[in-house]
């Protein structure tokens, strides 16, 4: 009885010890950490592109939610979690270009517009293709609509 | 007594001085705030005709026009509004906190007077081709007699660069809108002006950029959505200064294009002899 018992501890130890390590191997998969632009609530926002060491990181869309609807997007790159380059689509228009500590860097150069709605493009592409293929093709459309409107934003 | 204007009062408007103090007089009188009764058409009589808009429209579009309905409800003072109406004012959910909300685009009737716009033809007609070559991105002027008149200067809080007389016109402009509308003169900015491309999508037609004869503007850093036939408000408050000037307002293009102001074929045709 005092050997089953025993067996029976080091047993237990031994499934808390893997399931530890299962939680921190999930835990790192799906960290994905993020800085929200200036004037977005954080808890309220979600992070839908690409990731590396636990940051956003790469093209993707930032998404507000208000009243479980989308208020604002960011279309474009994140580096290490900052937005660095690409345009904001909020209700009363669009703020494009480069990003410091979450803030709009004003620029008078019209490539920085240019190339800013090219990226901003390419990341609502990248979405709805990722969207097209899970099957969810109302989320897709949607994405393709947004990548035309970006790419015909400047003349 | 009831009143009348002369001319329309609000976005894109004439906004004649005694036209606008006779609206800032009905709105208060109607339990609206339009600011000072100051005759000029600001961002806070704007605002304070759309208040009042909301309570009769689902879409206030900040206009008064003379023998129109915001007009007619202002005359009526307190009366109520009918029951139909209600329920639409009910409806209405448009506060407007800054010159960046946005309201349908005006008809085209009431901008451009007087204007026409250019085409890729009568530009190359006029001042010639910029370049030899365009690709997708802005490539400077090649143009030897055109690049002469390249200029870079300041119009208050950016810097543009275009052509001399097009940049000369604008610094006159934007000296009248720092008078006439300085809230929106300390919030405006630019997308850029001159940028020798393709228009997007195109291989044969070139930018009204190309020439550095047009700019697009931003306020507040935000660019106004194209193709949605909503503009911003503080766009309409400036559209008739450009106007004046010659400018050509692209919320009158087939597809609205509000930030976007180019020279008209008048300005061009004064123009071009300089440029030669």
């Amino acid at each position: 009885m005092a050997r089953i018992s025993k067996f029976l501890k080091i047993g237990i130890a031994l499934l808390m010890m893997l399931l530890a390590v299962i939680s921190t191997n999930l835990s790192a998969h799906s960290k994905c950490d993020f800085v929200v632009p200036k004037g977005w609530v954080e808890k309220n926002t979600r992070w839908n592109g690409q990731c590396s060491d636990g940051y956003a990181d790469g093209l993707g869309i930032l998404k507000e939610f208000e009243k479980g609807k989308v208020k604002q997007f960011f279309f474009g790159k994140i580096k290490k979690g900052e937005i660095e380059f690409g345009v904001i689509d909020q209700p009363d228009g669009y703020i494009a270009g480069k990003f410091s500590d979450g803030i709009f860097v004003p620029s008078d150069d019209r490539q920085t517009y240019i190339d800013a709605f090219n990226v901003a493009k390419k990341a609502a592409i990248k979405a709805s293709g990722d969207f097209r293929k899970v099957g969810n093709k109302a989320s897709a459309q949607f994405y393709e609509n947004k990548a035309k409107e970006l790419n015909d934003q400047m003349d | 007594m009831t009143v009348n204007i002369s001319a329309t009062v609000g976005t894109s408007g004439q906004n004649r001085r005694p036209d606008v103090e006779i609206v800032q007089r009905l709105l208060i009188r109607n339990g609206v705030n339009p600011g000072r009764i100051d005759g000029l058409c600001g961002q806070n009589t704007v605002r304070a005709i759309i208040d009042f808009q909301s309570r009769f429209l689902v879409r206030p579009d900040g206009r008064v026009d003379p023998n129109g309905k915001t007009l007619k409800y202002l005359n009526e003072g307190g009366q109520q509004i009918s029951g139909q109406e209600n329920q639409v004012a009910k409806a209405s959910t448009n506060p407007i906190q800054t010159m960046t909300a946005r309201v349908p685009k005006p008809s085209r009737e009431f901008i451009n007077q007087g204007l026409i716009s250019v085409s890729n033809a009568f530009m190359i007609q006029m001042l010639g081709q910029p370049r030899e070559s365009y690709s997708a991105d802005c490539l400077p002027i090649t143009n030897s007699i055109l690049r002469r008149h390249v200029v870079t200067q300041s119009l208050g809080l950016f810097r543009v660069t275009g052509l001399r007389p097009a940049v000369d016109s604008l610094v006159t402009a934007m000296a009248q809108i720092q008078r006439e509308q300085p809230a929106i003169y300390a919030i405006l900015g630019t997308a850029g002006m001159l940028c020798c491309r393709y228009v997007r999508g195109s291989q044969t037609v070139i930018s009204n950029h190309s020439w550095g004869t047009a700019i697009d503007f931003t306020l507040n850093g935000i660019l106004d959505r194209r193709g949605d036939d909503q503009v911003q408000i503080g766009l309409t408050l400036i559209a008739p200064i450009m106007n004046q000037h010659g400018w050509y307002w692209g919320a009158a293009f087939r597809t609205e294009d509000a930030m976007h102001f180019e020279a008209s074929r008048s300005l061009i045709t004064q123009w071009a002899p300089q440029l030669r």
